[in-house]
């Protein structure tokens, strides 16, 4: 088999409004916004570390942006995104190796990824919370 | 192994990484009291943070490329768009490991 040639000829996904919403639909869309999201985040955090090795003038305008309003909002944007992204990567990991792949345990492990990510995004919000205070 | 395969498995393999690497972080991040300019710095040089934050790293912009690859290879049409784009992102990939790594560096080494 060419796996060149079939990759070049893959076909591309059918669009989103093709598909009826259901838990397990929603949380698929979610996990790639969630990664994309994450991807500036990433970039994000690069910016951290070159204002921090460009110095304390630098590091003071990464302060600036993370102590407004605006900044922690997207800070715990980033938060919610990476423990969704972390927990549904996890029920990626056990489909790939076969398990609970069936409709009933897709939809519960759905809704745990769900309540484990608000909980946890609750969880840190309090602390950081306390440490603002 | 072909090139398909090779992005399976080391989609997986990063995520593992990630996974226990973000653990890592975000329980740092919490220890981490004030983020004065000192204490962020001391914190980057120590030997074990510096050697997982390069590590996580690394493995983030792997898992960040490939991920970004399949969404931009579902969604884009156009075949010469699609494969410029990925090769974008795939060069900004390297690029910014290697400065993150440089980064680290000096300011292990300069700070």
């Amino acid at each position: 088999m060419n796996d060149d040639q079939s990759y070049k000829n893959r076909p591309l996904s059918p669009h989103l409004q093709i598909y009826k919403p259901q838990i397990t639909s929603i949380l698929s869309i979610s996990h790639r916004l969630a990664g994309i999201f994450l991807s500036l985040g990433l970039l994000a955090m690069f910016v951290f570390v070159l204002l921090l090795a460009m110095g304390q003038n630098y590091y003071e305008m990464w302060q600036y942006f993370s102590n407004s309003l605006v900044g922690e909002l997207i800070l715990m944007g980033w938060v919610v995104a990476l423990f969704f992204h972390m927990f549904n990567g996890v029920r990626h990991l056990f489909w790939d190796y076969g398990l609970g792949l069936s409709l009933t345990v897709s939809k519960w492990s759905g809704l745990l990824v769900c309540g484990a990510t608000i909980v946890i995004s609750i969880f840190i919000g309090i602390i950081s919370l306390g440490l603002v205070l | 192994m072909s090139n398909i395969v090779r992005h399976w498995k080391f989609q997986r393999y990063s995520a593992i990484v990630n996974l226990i690497l973000a653990i890592w972080l975000a329980v740092s991040v919490l220890c981490i009291h004030d983020y004065s300019f000192q204490e962020t710095i001391s914190w980057i040089k120590s030997p074990i943070n510096a050697l997982f934050l390069s590590i996580f790293f690394i493995s983030s912009f792997m898992h960040m490329s490939l991920g970004m690859q399949v969404v931009i290879e579902d969604y884009i049409p156009n075949k010469l768009l699609r494969k410029r784009l990925i090769v974008i992102i795939k060069s900004l990939s390297w690029l910014l490991v290697i400065c993150s790594i440089l980064l680290i560096l000096k300011i292990i080494f300069f700070n």
